[in-house]
């Protein structure tokens, strides 16, 4: 028996060592691997469950604009458009050359048809922010009536856009020219809103009118996309790209043994923390790191009565060493906030210091709003973000210091959401991906905001949120924007702590692909691999 | 015997409804629902509105479970919340690779826990014997998460023999090697895992079985050790290993949850955690009527299997 153990093993260790042998060999196309954590739930361009789902999304399909880093739109599937003198209305020239996947023309009928679709009451759509300040629409961009009026096709390659009020022209052109994927009307139209959640043309898009083509989705595997070669902005530099789930262990391992090339960026494909010394001493890595555009913040439930007192919520704000959390648990790699607006955007207020950790202050504040001694507060802490955990028992420790018992409640995420929105919490750990621009605080802080978690209520923040949202010029809106930091700052609706940095890397052998928190997969066209192959 | 079967397999009917009622009203009553989840600055009011309508959340949770019974009945069990696809196909798509990965970890556990642990029990005290017993007990002790981030780091990134995850190379398996060798790391960490327990049951049922006076008795009439061990002691030493693949049954299409994960292995356990995580209910309940169901057919597979191993169990 013995010897049959050891024939056994000895077979078991030639396998592995013949098929340890090199993978199958290069083939001469052009491919590039990107890495990202989850599987998208569904790749509907006007539905994908998730940020995994539209980072598929924007390979294949295109929107009006692109917006490039430095905060400039160029154009997409709109060749140029211009502004009318009141400010109100768009229009759009779209490229002529543009189509489908298919062959088929891409032409203004097919913009009006996206937006009538996603303005359709009963339309499984995420879009519907899109749409929000187009005149005709109500205040969540659904139709009332057969027809929009404020939008007018003028020729099969122009089509004019009015808005409800004159906005900051850049305010618009985010929300719908980058927040509005174009849909093939020859494949969709007619269709029920039913038929639409389940339309094979939209969960197996091989029809759309992007620089790549979507060719498969393997179950929990991989998607695989391959060029398209009639793309009217020229075809793209490389093949084929294949998007990979992998998890977040295993990112580093996978980059450092080149079984991908670079991650998938912000929020959805990055390397952990742990691993990031070992991913920059990595020769063939080019790591990459900016700011990020969402915040973590505790919000506190501003409607519980003893934290009604924003002297309070400033004392819980003042108790809480954030430095400690950005140098020790994220070893840098965050910057400390000063409101909700990212430091990347021009409209971080950039005289405002962050406020202190100053627990004595914390102390004398609370004695002055009359806080009950020994009244506890309960922390919810949404588990799986190993660096969010922590900063929960950082903040345990710090509000016990100043003699605030605090109890911490881990629950998955879903259940936390669940708590906050039925306003049955005191204070939750939670983070914001925004958009760029900055009216995303009127939701967030606004009265009666849809993500005002807080229950916050302010006239003055209401004012400010207001005037800056229908103010046209960018200078002017800057300053309004600078008050709200300085006020939202006294006032505390939640704890600003940090923007976490983007940990991301790239084979060297890779470029113009370096991942940033401006959708760099919008311009996956221009992605190349250096000659050279290693 | 038959007859014993069909009496079986008719008290398992209400018990597969007893136990839909009650996953049905877990999953439910959990706080937080597939649209609290959707908390994305693009969704609208009215965007949220019409996703719980279209999803039929508003209706009170009785109507729901009898609509979801209905459907069940006429052998559809819905469309995932999230990927819109029919649940049986999600589930379909993802049975063959867990199929693939359990069965391959569990024969290799047993392939080793059978002779070694009976190799164990004839020379308790031996070498071998502390050998398999500190090899099971890190495999029962360690948690497949760090056995599996371990076997990656050795094997993958320092030794570059094997793959780090997935199952076939990008854009297909080439050649079966190519599935052979993704698949060689994650049934290795699961063989380790359970090979632990194994190990330990082949050899304390071994040594209770060696003790018996039938085997005392077999080699006084003079049969050589090696017939003794194979024509009296393996027989019965594998009835309560039966007993064990019965419970595993479940196990085998209910995938691992931490491995797959890790591994990148589009099973079962991978598909339950991102179903849990989206709230994703009739792709739950499609999960969990399959996990009940094979929990029944394992334990009647294991009672209909004694028979057959041991001559003593009848059934009426």
């Amino acid at each position: 028996m013995r010897q049959t153990i050891r024939a056994m093993a000895v077979a078991f260790l030639i396998l592995l060592v013949a098929l340890a042998g090199a993978p199958a060999g290069a083939a001469s196309e052009k491919v590039i691997r990107v890495g990202m954590w989850s599987a998208p739930g569904n790749l509907s361009a006007i539905n994908a469950d998730s940020s995994y789902g539209y980072f598929i999304v924007r390979f294949i399909y295109d929107t009006l604009v692109d917006l490039q880093p430095d905060f400039t739109f160029t154009p997409r599937l709109a060749q140029s458009w211009e502004v009318s003198p009141d400010g109100k209305t768009f229009t759009f020239h779209l490229h002529p050359e543009a189509t489908w996947h298919d062959g088929q023309p891409l032409t203004a009928h097919d913009v009006l048809f996206t937006i009538e679709t996603v303005a359709t009451p009963g339309v499984q759509t995420n879009r519907g922010s899109a749409l929000r300040a187009i005149e005709g629409l109500d205040a969540n961009g659904k139709m009332t009536g057969p027809e929009i009026s404020g939008v007018r096709v003028i020729d099969d390659h122009t089509i004019a856009i009015t808005t409800k009020s004159a906005v900051d022209p850049a305010r618009f052109l985010e929300q719908f020219g980058t927040g509005l994927y174009i849909i093939p009307r020859h494949l969709l139209a007619g269709l029920s809103p039913e038929e639409l959640a389940r339309a094979e043309a939209l969960l197996n898009p091989t029809v759309a009118s992007g620089p790549f083509r979507f060719v498969r989705y393997v179950t929990d595997q991989y998607i695989e996309l391959e060029r398209n070669d009639a793309y009217f902005r020229g075809p793209a530099k490389v093949d084929r790209i294949f998007v990979r789930i992998v998890p977040a262990p295993s990112m580093a391992t996978q980059l450092i043994r080149g079984e991908i090339d670079l991650v998938a960026g912000p929020g959805i494909g990055e390397v952990p923390l742990e691993d990031w010394e070992l991913v920059k001493n990595t020769p063939h890595l080019r790591p990459v790191t900016q700011p990020s555009l969402g915040y973590q913040f505790v919000a506190i439930n501003t409607a519980k009565p003893y934290l009604a007192d924003a002297r309070v919520r400033q004392a819980l704000h003042l108790a809480i060493n954030r430095q400690l959390m950005v140098d020790q648990l994220y070893r840098g790699e965050a910057v400390l906030a000063v409101g909700p607006f990212s430091p990347v955007t021009p409209y971080v207020n950039e005289e405002l210091e962050p406020l202190p950790y100053d627990p004595e202050r914390a102390k004398a504040l609370l004695a002055e709003a009359g806080w009950k001694p020994g009244q506890a507060l309960e922390l919810l802490v949404p588990t799986g973000n190993v660096q969010r955990e922590r900063t929960g028992t950082i903040i345990q420790a710090n509000l016990q210091a100043i003699g605030i018992p605090v109890r911490i409640q881990r629950l998955d995420f879903p259940s936390v959401l669940a708590r906050v929105f039925a306003d049955d919490f005191d204070m939750a750990l939670l983070g914001w991906t925004d958009t760029f621009d900055p009216d995303h605080v009127s939701s967030t802080f606004g009265t009666g905001g849809q993500y005002n978690l807080a229950n916050f209520s302010d006239p003055e923040v209401d004012e400010l949120i207001e005037t800056a949202g229908a103010e046209r010029d960018p200078a002017k809106r800057k300053v309004l924007y600078d008050q709200l930091q300085v006020v939202l700052q006294e006032k505390v609706p939640v704890i600003f702590l940090y923007y976490p940095n983007m940990l991301a890397a790239v084979n060297e052998r890779v470029i113009n692909a370096d991942p940033d928190i401006f959708y760099f997969e919008s311009r996956a066209h221009l992605w190349d691999i250096r000659e050279a192959n290693r | 015997m038959s007859q014993y079967i069909v009496r079986r397999l008719v008290i398992m009917i209400p018990v597969v409804l007893g136990i839909t009622l009650i996953n049905y009203a877990i999953i439910n009553l959990a706080p937080g629902d597939p649209v609290d989840l959707l908390i994305d600055p693009n969704l609208t009011e009215a965007d949220r509105a019409t996703r719980r309508e279209a999803l039929g959340l508003n209706d009170p949770f009785l109507v729901r479970y009898a609509r979801w019974l209905g459907e069940l009945v006429q052998g559809n069990l819905g469309y995932s919340y999230t990927t819109y696809e029919p649940v049986l196909e999600r589930i379909g798509e993802r049975v063959g690779p867990t199929l693939l990965l359990m069965g391959t970890a569990l024969l290799l556990a047993y392939l080793l826990a059978i002779p070694l642990g009976i190799a164990s029990a004839v020379r308790p005290y031996s070498g071998l014997d502390y050998a398999t017993g500190v090899v099971g007990l890190l495999g029962v002790s360690l948690p497949t998460f760090f056995t599996g981030l371990v076997f990656i780091y050795v094997f993958s990134l320092k030794l570059g023999w094997l793959p780090s995850g997935g199952m076939t190379s990008l854009g297909g398996a080439a050649h079966w090697t190519d599935r052979l060798r993704h698949l060689i790391l994650p049934a290795a960490v699961l063989a380790l895992a359970n090979l632990g327990l194994m190990l330990r049951l082949v050899r304390s049922s071994t040594l209770e079985v060696l003790r018996q006076d039938f085997v005392r008795t077999a080699r006084a009439k003079g049969l050589g050790s090696w017939q003794v061990l194979v024509r009296h002691v393996l027989r019965n030493t594998l009835l309560p290993v039966i007993t064990m693949a019965g419970l595993q049954l479940p196990a085998l299409i209910a995938g691992s949850i931490i491995t797959e994960q890790v591994f990148q292995w589009p099973g079962m356990g991978w598909l339950t955690i991102q179903a849990i995580l989206g709230r994703d209910y009739p792709t739950l309940m499609g999960l969990n009527l399959l996990a009940a169901v094979m929990v029944l057919a394992g334990n009647l597979l294991a009672d209909i299997l004694y028979g057959v191993a041991d001559p003593r169990i009848r059934y009426e």
